[in-house]
This record gives structure tokens, sequence and C-alpha cells, in this order.
């Protein structure tokens, strides 16, 4: 027997909204950009909505949004809806270090660091690193084995270590302000082999 | 460039992650997603609950 439950539409209404920052700072994260990840959370409010009575009560709120706002995201990336790009808004701030001795990190960088990864690996390295889902929690959003989660974040925390620590951006991130110089060094000496 | 060891930047790359994703859950929602959402339970018996998308996207 189907012992599933909907929530009340009240309730629903009210953990749906309470989920909405963080697939504000999912969407920002996934795509670089803020006003493309509002974009995507009012199309994921309407799809929640529009499906609650396929919610089960008592599960995750918040991982069943982020499921349908990265399946938006992923989809309107191949019709082109959307393109990941770089905000340069959240590119003026600079996060804190955690250590007086060490450098602050740019969210600048880091943003744009995230933007030079495969879809598959900023999105792990969001929901685990960023977000603090656990593998298992992660692999659900992402439709994906758990070994295949553990084995994309690895990958992705490594080649951002190796992105940061270099200034090795590409095209894939290119063309705002605040970047750093090595960044833009980088940058220029990309844009030399196309035209030199 | 000052030299860095891994695990330094092991743990600012997890500050850093951790920091960007929280600074965007202290913000105020816009207007028009506070809209949308007095909108939601109105729409109730229009088009949006009839013409129920995919969540696959």
């Amino acid at each position: 027997m189907d012992k599933r439950q909907a929530l009340p539409a009240a309730e629903f209404k009210q953990q749906l909204t309470e989920a909405i920052p963080h697939l504000r700072a999912f969407g920002r994260s996934l795509s670089g950009d803020r006003d493309v990840a509002d974009d995507l959370v009012q199309d994921t409010l309407l799809k929640a909505w529009a499906a609650r009575d396929r919610f089960i009560a008592g599960t995750s709120m918040r991982a069943w949004t982020f499921v349908i706002l990265r399946n938006t995201f992923f989809s309107s990336m191949r019709r082109k809806k959307f393109t990941a790009n770089y905000d340069e808004l959240v590119a003026e701030r600079i996060l804190s270090a955690p250590a007086p001795q060490q450098e602050p990190l740019h969210l600048a960088d880091l943003q744009r660091g995230l933007m030079e990864l495969s879809d598959d690996q900023r999105e792990a390295i969001i929901l685990v690193g960023a977000g603090g889902y656990s593998y298992e929690e992660a692999a659900e959003i992402a439709n994906c084995a758990v070994g295949t989660m553990k084995s994309r974040v690895s990958r992705a925390r490594k080649a951002l270590e190796d992105i940061l620590e270099e200034g090795r951006f590409t095209s894939a991130s290119d063309g705002h302000a605040n970047l750093t110089a090595t960044a833009l060094e980088n940058i220029i000496g990309a844009v030399e082999k196309i035209a030199p | 460039m000052p030299v860095r060891s891994k695990e330094d930047m092991q743990q600012r790359l997890g500050i850093g992650l951790k920091n960007m994703y929280l600074s965007v859950l202290d913000e105020p929602l816009p207007d028009d997603m506070l809209a949308l959402l007095d909108q939601l339970d109105t729409d109730d018996d229009d088009d949006v609950h009839s013409s129920r998308p995919d969540l696959n996207g």
C-alpha cells in the first residue's frame, strides 16, 4: 500500500519559501550569475508548486527543489536559454580568510574557477563543498551513484585548487572586471595564441 | 607570489566555498520573487496547476 502523503498547500508553501535562499545560493553557484540564478529559482518555484502533490511529506523540500532547479538549468543550458557565466556584482566581494596570515580568497576568482569546471564537477563541489550535503544526498540530487559523486568532488577540488593556485583561467569564465593580474595575463596570453 | 602549502589551499578553498554559499543566504529576497510567492495561491485554479511541467526540466 502506498502511504505517501502530500503536504497541505499552506505547509508546502511555507517549506518552499524556506528553501528559496538555498535555491538562490545553489543557482548562483551553478550559473555564476545573479539574474540567471533568480530566473532559475522562479522557474523552480512554479514547477514545484505545480507538482506539489508529488512531494512526499517528511522528505527534504530543499533536496526536492534542488533536483528541479538543476534539471531546469541543465535542460535550459542545452537549449541555450541559460548560459553559465560569471557575475561582476559578486566579484567585488572578498571572502574572509581562515587566519590572519593567509591571503583572502577572492570570490571573483573562486566563481571564475568554478566556471572552469565541467558542469558535473561544478555541481558536485557546490553541493558537497559549499552546500554541506553528504555524498549520498548529493548523489541523489544529481541522480548518480555515490561513488561517482565522490569521484566528481575529488576531481573538482583538485582542479579548482590548481586553477586558483596558478590563476589558470580560460575563456570559459572570461570577460569581466576585478581579475587578478595572473588571470588577466593568462587571458591575454590565450588571446594572443588565437590572434597573434 | 607566496608559496602556500596544499593544506593551506584546501582550507582556503573549503572556507571560500562555504562563504560563497552562505553569503547568498543572508540576502533579502527580490520583490518579484516575493510577488511570485504571493501569486502561487491565487493561481491555484489557473493554468499554473493544470499545465503541470515536467520535473526533469
